[in-house]
């Protein structure tokens, strides 16, 4: 029996009908699971990145393409570790590579900084107070905590940081930056001594 | 530094990394969710989630790279090229210098005409 082209294109069309909700089901899954995941891990890792920014809008910016990044690694993914561990990798990469762009960015604004063309409250966290002096003052205060978080090496920073925030365990530190409990009781440690120094250092001058 | 001054210094530094500690956690705002989706429906339909995000990056500067070295080789090729036709005298103006160089009264031999030298008119030969 010889077929047709019309029967092939046929053919081909009834594969297409029956392959098409299978592939529609499976891009439907993945999305759907992605959904959960956001649902699940947005606040954290919103948080995580705001640890480091210090600012809601970069927070919620960088914490979009830890999402995207997830959704575009998430077939890659080897389930060498937890889903959040991972998760929560990326969040803390991507946020040191938003404060090395910053100081980079940095070297060229300070001179906008220095005739006034930046606005010096742009980046200062968003506080419940209504009185401006308390407002400024705290950020200031938080301007100076950020300088010298940011003059730390980043892994002190990194497991600083992420003990200084509710709902990450030591052993949960140690499996995002894939070293042991005992290395970021350490860091934590140094990180600590040398923040104190630099700003005892820094009020002494001021 | 004085021992007052010290203390103060101590303070401040406490309170100052206090901060952390009294930091509230942010709410997550309706709109994240919204914007990440229609973000992620964006980067579907322009492919741009086909790629790894590195990989892409990588590819690009690959690019960036070779295009560099393309024009830097085609500039500098250029150049020489510019460089050796101004350099290279003519072969006829070559010529015209060297005898002009060795006609010139310091590379004469004699300050007369040789006794053989002939005059072209007539082809008789001269008298000293």
């Amino acid at each position: 029996m010889q077929l047709t082209m019309e029967d092939a294109e046929h053919t081909a069309m009834a594969i297409g009908a029956a392959t098409a909700p299978l592939q529609h089901s499976a891009m439907t899954t993945r999305e759907e699971l992605f959904r959960t995941l956001v649902g699940e891990h947005q606040e954290m890792v919103i948080n995580t990145c705001y640890r480091f920014v210090f600012n809601r809008q970069d927070a919620e910016d960088i914490a979009q393409d830890v999402f995207v990044e997830v959704f575009r690694s998430l077939d890659r993914f080897r389930e060498e570790s937890k889903l959040s561990t991972w998760i929560y990798r990326i969040a803390v990469t991507k946020s040191l590579d938003h404060l090395r762009r910053l100081k980079r960015k940095k070297r060229f604004t300070s001179l906008k900084r220095i005739i006034g063309a930046e606005d010096p409250t742009l980046n200062l966290p968003t506080s419940a107070r209504d009185n401006p002096e308390e407002t400024m003052l705290e950020g200031e205060r938080t301007a100076v905590l950020q300088n010298a978080l940011n003059s730390l090496p980043d892994n002190q920073k990194t497991a600083y940081l992420l003990s200084k925030q509710d709902g990450h365990t030591n052993q949960e530190i140690a499996d995002i930056m894939e070293t042991s409990v005992s290395a970021v009781e350490s860091l934590v440690h140094r990180a600590k001594k040398n923040l104190q120094e630099k700003l005892q250092a820094f009020y002494a001058r001021n | 530094m004085k021992p007052d001054n010290r203390q103060n210094a101590t303070e401040e530094a406490l309170k100052t990394m206090g901060i952390l500690d009294a930091l509230e956690p942010l709410e997550v705002r309706l709109q994240f969710r919204v914007r990440l989706m229609e973000r992620i429906e964006r980067e579907s339909l322009t492919g741009r989630l086909n790629h790894a995000g590195s990989g892409a990056l990588i590819n690009y500067r690959f690019a960036f790279i070779v295009l560099l070295i393309i024009v830097n080789v085609s500039s500098a090729l250029v150049v020489f090229f510019n460089t050796t036709e101004r350099s290279a005298p003519l072969f006829s103006d070559l010529r015209t210098t060297i005898s002009d160089d060795y006609s010139s009264p310091t590379f004469a031999y004699y300050e007369q005409p040789a006794a053989y030298s002939h005059n072209t008119e007539t082809m008789e030969p001269r008298t000293p």
